[in-house]
């Protein structure tokens, strides 16, 4: 069972998967140098993952700022996901915003939007940082 | 408007390295704390280290500042751009300005659904939708360098 945790930095959130608990997080912010690299490990992992019969998976998303290389990456990894929850399988991701940050929540949205077969939670935290 | 209203928080010239992009980001936070002008900033620094047409040890090179005067943050970037990426930018640029809110926001779920425009495209509508005023952008060309220069002004509580 793969277990992966990663602290975080000043450009790279914290990272912690479990698969035996069909768990993922991310939290900080995320602006490397190169998306593609530092979440190689994330997505070599999720990718397969997704295609296995697993009985349920959960994304905590609790990122303050990330830049658009990772909107992009992030796309990909709920595309996946939300294949997968189109498969009948139970895909859910609780994106935690600061209440003020409208940017973020107007991503998480335009994300909810498109992704309709996982169960996509947008939720709103004042004290978040 | 008189320079002492005007609060420089930030003045780089030079290549632009992800190690400074996280050195002005610290200063930043520490200067405005959860303020869209942060988001505008990083990716306008990153769009110089990424894109700017004068490399330096494979980074790119341009100018970048960030000030508050009164109740805006206003951050400004100046970096030489290939006559491609010129059109591309002018295009794009000239598409955006004049959208309202719900057509960024349309604009860029589209963008993030097709995966066009790479992720600058999408990152310059994410600096469109944090402005307080219309994005203010221009192309000079002096010696056949063309100098790129973009101003967003974000509102600063």
């Amino acid at each position: 069972m793969f277990k992966l945790e990663k602290e975080k930095t000043v450009s790279t959130p914290y990272i912690m998967i479990d698969e035996q608990k069909g768990y993922m997080t991310f939290s900080g912010e995320s602006f490397p140098e190169n998306v593609l690299n530092f979440y190689s490990d994330v997505t070599d992992w999720i990718y397969k993952y997704l295609k296995t019969d697993f009985s349920s998976f959960t994304f905590d998303c609790r990122l303050v700022y990330f830049n658009s290389s990772t909107t992009k990456l992030l796309l990909n990894i709920f595309s996946a996901m939300d294949d997968a929850a189109a498969e009948g399988k139970r895909v859910i991701v609780n994106w935690t915003c600061n209440t003020y940050n409208e940017i973020i929540i107007e991503c998480a949205e335009a994300f909810a939007e498109d992704f309709k077969n996982m169960k996509f939670r947008i939720i709103l935290d004042e004290n978040m940082q | 408007m008189a320079l002492t209203s005007e609060r420089i928080i930030i003045a780089h010239s030079g290549a632009m390295t992800q190690a400074l992009v996280e050195r002005y980001a610290v200063t930043l936070r520490a200067e405005i704390g959860d303020c869209a002008a942060y988001a505008v900033f990083i990716e306008m620094a990153q769009n110089i280290m990424k894109y700017s047409a004068e490399r330096l040890d494979d980074y790119g090179c341009g100018r970048l500042s960030v000030s508050l005067m009164r109740e805006r943050c206003i951050i400004s970037a100046v970096n030489p751009v290939t006559e491609l990426m010129r059109r591309e930018l002018d295009e794009r640029l000239t598409q955006i300005i004049p959208m309202n809110r719900d057509e960024l926001r349309r604009l860029f779920s589209e963008r993030i659904r097709t995966g066009s425009g790479g992720s600058g495209g999408v990152g310059l509508i994410q600096i469109a939708q944090a402005v307080c005023e219309p994005l203010c952008y221009s192309f000079e060309e002096s010696g056949g360098i063309i100098g790129f220069a973009l101003s967003a002004a974000v509102l600063y509580q």
